[in-house]
């Protein structure tokens, strides 16, 4: 019965209730960090893993939150959980660290994580809202990653910083840029939304 | 809800303070061990980014090793007033290392700019921190940006990317003309003042 239910969250987080195309969450890291592959992952890996144990960390607490602090309680956790990811890639991972630059460090801001808490991880048990917060980062991922690779990929000429189109190709420069962000997230958006949420769309 | 038992007003308050107090505490504990863990590592990465930098801008080979690049730069580098470094060359012969701030699009670029005993020829040039574009700004701290630098005479003026490629001139970065005038400015900057703080230590 549990299993089931996590596999409904799983397809939910990652199709129809998807936090970036369909809740419109986490805009902001979608349109700064998706201009090269590399950092958009290192920034995947870091939301999944906050998403998840701030979820774990929420439910397991639940019935002992008082109801007037639990944004307060929420914050916390979830600072601590992202000032963390920061130490861990400033000690291991030093180069990727000073290219995301602020980026980690605004992860705590990332709605989709209060979201997920707020909507979810207060009202069911621990094992299921791990399972919700880390299928939320995945769906989140997979749509920034597929954003990152398009805007690498004509804004620059390489895929994960290696040359794929030749001298031929113009480089599109705006697609680096922010301007280039707001394109592709429309653009993508409007694709999924007209093309596989067709259905759902009108009916509302 | 949530299965709180009704508790009296004030029990509920300070009950309320209470956990606030200890999931901050547990919390607070948390990020203070990793922290505590991870310091060492962190200054040992941080400043050896920054010997890896002044070795790259002094025209020598950096090793991949980290014990390697402490070893090389204990050996080679050694920081004058402050202001500059003076790395021994693998041929004996003496460079200046200069680290330079200038101002790029989005904020500071640092850089560490190396010049030989002439003080208008370039060994290197290294921006080791900026807040620039990436795919755009961010590429002067690309090989293709710096290394064009080696060897070149100053001052240097900016040419469309592909056709400066000789003394007196370097390749702009097409798309990113504010940073590209900033990493000029901050190189002929260097070779402008060297002259008055190296003086006598030639």
């Amino acid at each position: 019965m549990n299993l089931k239910k996590m596999r409904t969250v799983t397809i939910a987080n990652l199709g129809r209730e998807n936090q970036v195309f369909v809740h419109v969450l986490g805009i902001c890291s979608t349109l700064a960090v998706t201009n090269d592959l590399r950092n958009t992952i290192v920034m995947c890996l870091g939301l999944i893993f906050t998403t998840g144990l701030s979820n774990l960390t929420i439910s397991a607490l639940r019935s002992w939150i008082p109801q007037r602090v639990r944004m307060m309680v929420t914050t916390l956790i979830i600072a601590a959980y992202v000032i963390i990811v920061d130490i861990v890639l400033k000690a291991t991972a030093p180069d990727i660290s000073r290219q995301l630059g602020p980026y980690v460090g605004l992860i705590i801001t990332n709605c989709i994580i209060m979201g997920r808490a707020e909507a979810f991880a207060l009202t069911n048990r621990p094992l299921l809202s791990l399972v919700d917060g880390i299928t939320a980062g995945i769906g989140y991922s997979w749509v920034l990653m597929v954003i990152a690779f398009l805007r690498e990929l004509m804004g620059s000429g390489t895929v994960w910083g290696v040359v794929v189109l030749g001298d031929w190709w113009v480089k599109w420069s705006i697609m680096v840029m922010a301007p280039g962000a707001f394109f592709m997230l429309a653009l993508f958006v409007w694709v999924i939304k007209g093309r596989f949420l067709r259905d759902e769309g009108g009916a509302k | 809800m949530n299965g709180q038992k009704p508790r009296s007003k004030g029990r509920e308050r300070l009950f309320t303070v209470f956990f606030m107090f200890a999931v901050t505490v547990v919390f607070v504990a948390a990020v203070s061990a990793a922290q505590l863990f991870a310091r060492d590592a962190i200054k040992r990465n941080e400043s050896l980014f920054l010997k890896r930098s002044v070795l790259a801008a002094a025209g020598i080979a950096v090793p991949a090793d980290g014990a390697a690049v402490e070893k090389l730069y204990a050996e080679r580098v050694h920081a004058a007033d402050g202001r500059y470094y003076r790395v021994t060359r693998d041929d004996g012969g003496v460079v200046f290392v200069f680290t330079r701030r200038g101002t790029g699009l989005w904020g500071p670029i640092d850089a560490h700019v190396g010049l030989d005993a002439t003080l208008d020829r370039l060994t290197g040039v290294d921006f080791f921190a900026h807040g620039e574009t990436p795919g755009l700004g961010a590429r002067i701290s690309e090989p293709w940006f710096t290394e064009q630098f080696r060897g070149r005479k100053g001052p240097l003026l900016p040419q469309p990317e592909g056709t400066g490629a000789a003394d007196g001139l370097f390749d702009a970065i097409t798309g990113a003309t504010v940073t590209t005038k900033a990493a000029g400015d901050i190189v002929n900057g260097v070779i402008a003042d060297a002259p008055g703080i190296v003086g006598g230590g030639r």
